[in-house]
């Protein structure tokens, strides 16, 4: 049965016994194993015959077994080469998370091993590591096993990671040392009792801080050397709040408790206020202030990431800008409101809303979000706003505040809040200032609208219409393309909601970026600066500015059908109305209806100048007198085919009308 | 208690079988209680219990001590429940007394019982009755395992259960965490009964089923065979009994595995069909022989690791004097193996003996190496040497000869 060849007698006895065990392998495990258990106590010190039984085990897939010859063989044999290979072999396996056979069966085989063995195994491939990276993983996971070898090691792997990241030269924070620094090692340090100077701990949360924030900024997220598999980080924030809340524990910091706690950010708020107040009645330079600092820092900056986030689209949202919208008197809204139902119950909610989050609404200005489901963003944006205030409450934290951040580098991304905050504080040279900063970094097609838009809201806002013009002319032709190219813009789109009735005397609104809404707010801008310079002045010659209202009116007609109304009711007072564009661009069948309503006797027989072919005809214009029944009938027909038109897209038409009518617009707005 | 026999038997008699059977059990334990706690002993005590024992548990005799007809079926299973609802519900008294009970239930008098206490222990196994089978354990060692009564005991244990019923195998899988110490008393019975060297035959093979069930309870059981060592067995007898020292089954078990090859070669060279199923060796054997070495390593792992199951018990586990009477069947084996002028015939037979000794040296390197083995250890180098030549018995040899 037994291949017993006759040059077994020539080989030792070792091998003998191994290689009869190699031989009843197949058929006859047991008896292999009884042939190695014979092996092994007769020459426990062999290494040979040693590693050949953990062979035989490894690849009958007996864990328990293999582990016990294993752990046997690293306690006696660490100098053997076969035995060290097969060492790297396994802590390889148990960093990986690969579900490969043989390493499942080491990584099976290592929990398997008895702890202190473990232990030792994993320290002394560590120290045998030459490369850093390998040292500082192998030891991570050491102190991941063991965390009771946490204070041992830990505080020795923070000085070599710090100084491994220093050596290497990164550019970017986000590299593979201080991911696992700050990712993987801190926090395994904060949920121990591992003393570290004062000065380091600042040093680690600054770090951490860094770290996280250029992580979330990075449109990548991907860590300079690391693989793909393990640069996802899950919850960046609830990291960076466990690293706050130890570290502070550490440093004895009674706010930073809070980022223990899942709240919402009220409560934070709430807390950090409180805070505040007390620290107030004590002077600046007590050693809260520190605290105060990096407490308000952190949730500064997660309020603030959360809103940047939004404003970028982040989760597939349609993507926001900050604009000033517009105050209507509030008898007017409302009536609109109720001609549109949609509308209203949706600008109920957010006038509610918006009424909570601002404690005094004459003052501060009212802030309104398209759909119910963004009014999260301006909960973030009031918090952050309301942190930054309390960062430069008093000249010490604004001072250290200022350091911080140039430290963190967080200007180029803090920029786009610092314009919104600055149109929010009414500061329109500031956000202008900005914006212009801003330029040379944000470079995309929402970049560019965006900043035309930021622009033509400020320059409005100054009473440069001229000027807001100009970038509307531009954000025109940044418009996003639109599936619904081809209808009719409807009123389930567009709302009344940049119309707000409003106690105070400014309305904020996020306006999310999409053509029917971007053109929908530059007609409502162009509107609104049109009334103000022809309407209030009450000029003569305001034919034209009330012709391009009621041009602009068409787009999201009946929306603002009152103001239609009052511009009917000018026309009829002053008799007489000449708009030379009318045949180009008036279409809507309510609006034209109106005007043949006008021409009539009943409707008070208003000379109207709006039909270049029919004066050409008749060289005379319309009269009521009935004595020229050709010119009624040419004035009749060139209405129909005004009616006919009515179908055409009304945002191409309006988009020609800026586009190609920029002087007239200009003219009526100087 | 100050009532005389007869009134005791008296008494007994009012209540008809099987209630008779439970009230002398309830009257027997007060007896062995007292006898237990010293306070009245004898031989007149003794006859008493043994009559009482007779006339009302068993029913052998009536009352003027003549012999009776034997109970029928419906009334023996009446008397097995009495008795295992008595070792089981009798919480009160301590384990020395329920054990003094039982051994006077079937003293090593009364062989014609032991019919009986076969079916006791077949349903004991089967309901999982674990104080009938712990007390039985007991009973075993103290009358020796090998003896004729424990032998009887697991031939009509193995002729019961393992031979007649065929799933008994998943059925009595948790016996040895139940029982431990009886299991191991079974096992070292049954090892001697089957190891007896007939005749013709080297070695009387168990039944497939026995030999699959023993080979999973030591595989699943590492400490099972060591089981009978460590019970401290003073605490459960009656005062001033003496207790037995435990023979453990490893050195029976051992012969089985070492003997097999020679069987099945004797086999194989008879029969017509050699390669048919029964003539050949069944790999269980392999298993078992390899998990009796496991259990050995296991529980008298040498020194430096302390894993002392059974590292402060008593070191008598293997005797050598049960080793070496290995040697003699296989050398009367060989010799008669010798006179086959068969070319083919012999060449098997070389087989079959270089794998039996091959086994028999691992036996020897594990025992010795773990201590196992206690007697005359240079005896056993000494018949070692009459064996044939092996290798691995050569090294094994050597190593330990040195020593």
């Amino acid at each position: 049965m037994v291949p017993v060849t006759e040059d077994s007698n020539t080989i030792s006895d070792e091998d003998y016994l191994v290689l009869r065990a190699k031989n009843s392998l197949k058929s006859d495990p047991f008896e292999a194993k009884a042939w190695m258990i014979t092996a092994k106590t007769l020459f426990p010190d062999n290494f040979a015959v040693q590693f050949e039984a953990y062979q035989i085990e490894k690849a009958a897939k007996n864990v328990k077994e293999a582990a016990k010859c294993f752990s046997a063989i690293f306690q006696k044999f660490q100098e053997e080469a076969e035995m060290w290979q097969e060492v790297q072999a396994l802590t390889t396996s148990l960093r990986s998370d690969m579900a490969e056979p043989d390493a499942d069966f080491l990584r099976d085989m290592f929990s398997q091993i008895p702890l202190e063995v473990q232990h030792q195994l994993l320290l002394m491939t560590a120290e045998h590591s030459e490369d850093t990276m390998e040292h500082c993983r192998l030891l991570l996971l050491l102190l991941r096993r063991f965390p009771q070898t946490v204070p041992q090691h830990g505080p020795r792997l923070v000085d070599t990671l710090m100084t491994a990241e220093k050596h290497s030269h990164y550019q970017n924070s986000v590299n593979c040392f201080r991911k696992l620094l700050v990712c993987d090692l801190l926090p395994l340090l904060g949920s121990n009792s591992v003393d570290l100077p004062s000065k380091q701990l600042f040093r680690l949360l600054h770090k951490s801080i860094e770290f996280y924030l250029c992580y979330l900024m990075s449109p990548s997220k991907a860590i300079q050397d690391l693989p793909e598999l393990e640069s996802r980080i899950e919850d960046p924030w609830k990291n960076l709040f466990v690293i706050q809340e130890a570290t502070g524990r550490k440093l004895g910091w009674e706010l930073s408790a809070m980022f223990g706690h899942s709240w919402n950010k009220d409560l934070y708020w709430q807390k950090i206020t409180q805070f505040h107040q007390a620290c107030a009645s004590v002077g600046d330079d007590h050693p809260n202030h520190k605290q105060l600092l990096y407490c308000i820092t952190t949730f500064f900056l997660y309020c603030l990431h959360e809103y940047v986030t939004t404003l970028d689209s982040g989760g597939g949202e349609v993507p926001l800008v900050l604009v000033e919208a517009f105050c209507g008197e509030s008898e007017v809204v409302s009536a609109s409101v109720s001609a549109s139902t949609s509308g209203a119950g949706e600008s109920k909610v957010k006038r509610r809303k918006a009424e909570i989050t601002d404690e005094s609404s004459a003052s501060t200005p009212l802030l309104t979000v398209a759909r119910p489901a963004n009014m999260v963003v301006v909960h973030n944006f009031l918090m952050a706003v309301r942190c930054r205030d309390l960062l430069h409450s008093s000249e010490s934290l604004e001072r250290e505040f200022t350091k911080l951040s140039q430290h963190l580098k967080l200007d180029s991304w803090l920029n786009g809040f610092l314009i919104d905050a600055a149109l929010y504080k009414g500061r329109f040279d500031e956000a202008q200032n900005k914006i212009g900063n801003i330029t040379a970094l944000d470079t995309g097609i929402n970049g560019n609208l965006r900043r035309h838009l930021r622009l033509a809201s400020t320059f409005y806002c100054q009473g440069l219409f001229a000027r807001s013009l100009e970038h509307i002319l531009q954000v025109i032709t940044l418009l996003p393309s639109s599936s619904m190219l081809t209808s009719l813009p409807s009123t389930h789109q567009l709302t009344n909601v940049l119309l707000q009735p409003s106690q105070s005397n400014r309305h904020l609104h996020f306006l999310p970026l999409t053509r029917l809404q971007v053109l929908q707010y530059c007609i409502k801008l162009l509107v609104a600066a049109l009334k103000h310079q022809c309407l209030s002045k009450l000029q003569p010659d305001s034919d034209l500015a009330i012709g391009h209202i009621i041009t602009l009116l068409q787009f999201d007609w009946p929306l603002e059908e009152e103001l239609m109304t009052q511009l009917m009711e000018r026309i009829r007072q002053r008799g007489s109305f000449s708009y030379s564009l009318f045949q180009n661009y008036v279409v809507n069948v309510d609006v034209l209806e109106e005007f043949m309503y006008l021409s009539t006797e009943q409707g008070g027989g208003i000379s109207l100048d709006v039909m270049p072919s029919v004066q050409i005809t008749s060289q005379r214009r319309i009269s009521t007198r009935g004595t020229d029944k050709g010119v009624k009938e040419d004035f009749k027909l060139a209405m129909k085919r005004q009616v006919a038109r009515s179908v055409e897209p009304l945002d191409n038409l309006i988009i020609k009308f800026l586009t190609s009518e920029r002087d007239l617009l200009l003219q009526s707005l100087e | 208690m100050s009532i005389s026999s007869s009134d005791l038997k008296h008494v007994l008699r009012k209540t008809d079988f099987p209630f008779c059977a439970r009230e002398t059990l309830v009257r027997v334990e007060q007896m062995c209680a007292t006898q237990n706690s010293g306070r009245i002993s004898g031989a007149k005590h003794v006859d008493i219990l043994m009559e009482i024992i007779s006339e009302f548990v068993f029913c052998e005799v009536d009352r003027r001590g003549s012999r009776k007809r034997r109970l029928n079926y419906i009334q023996e299973l009446q008397l097995l429940e009495v008795l295992c609802d008595y070792f089981t519900y009798s919480g009160n008294s301590s384990e020395a007394v329920k054990n003094s009970v039982f051994m006077s239930l079937f003293p090593p008098t009364h062989s014609d019982r032991s019919r009986l206490l076969i079916k006791l222990v077949s349903m004991a196994s089967s309901t999982k009755n674990v104080p009938v089978l712990t007390a039985t354990g007991i009973w075993m060692q103290q009358l020796g395992c090998t003896s004729k009564f424990s032998l009887d005991l697991a031939q009509g244990l193995v002729k019961d259960y393992f031979v007649l019923i065929p799933k008994a195998v998943s059925g009595l899988q948790d016996l040895p965490q139940l029982a431990p110490q009886f299991t191991a008393n079974f096992l070292t019975a049954v090892a001697e009964m089957y190891g007896v060297v007939e005749k013709r035959h080297i070695f009387s093979p168990p039944p497939d089923t026995l030999l699959e069930v023993i080979t999973q309870w030591v595989s699943d059981n590492p400490t099972l065979c060591f089981a009978a060592l460590v019970v401290n067995l003073q605490l459960a007898l009656p005062l001033g009994g003496i207790p037995m020292a435990a023979i453990t089954p490893f050195a029976g078990l051992f012969k089985w595995c070492i003997l097999a090859p020679l069987h099945y070669a004797d086999l194989s060279s008879c029969s017509d069909i050699p390669n048919s199923n029964d003539s050949l060796e069944s790999p269980l054997y392999s298993c078992l022989h390899l998990a009796l070495l496991e259990s050995l390593l296991e529980c008298c792992t040498p020194p430096p690791e302390v894993h002392h199951v059974v590292a402060s018990a008593s070191k008598n586990i293997i005797s050598a004097q049960h080793l070496f009477a290995i040697v003699e069947p296989v050398t009367r084996w060989l010799k008669e193996h010798m006179r086959i002028d068969d070319e083919s015939v012999r060449m098997r037979g070389e087989t079959a003996v270089n794998k039996t000794l091959d086994r028999f040296a691992q036996v020897i390197q594990v025992g010795l190496v773990t201590h196992c083995v206690y007697g005359n250890i240079q005896e056993l180098f000494n018949q070692l040497e009459m064996l044939p030549e092996n290798r691995l018995l050569q090294i094994v040899i050597n190593a330990h000869r040195n020593l």
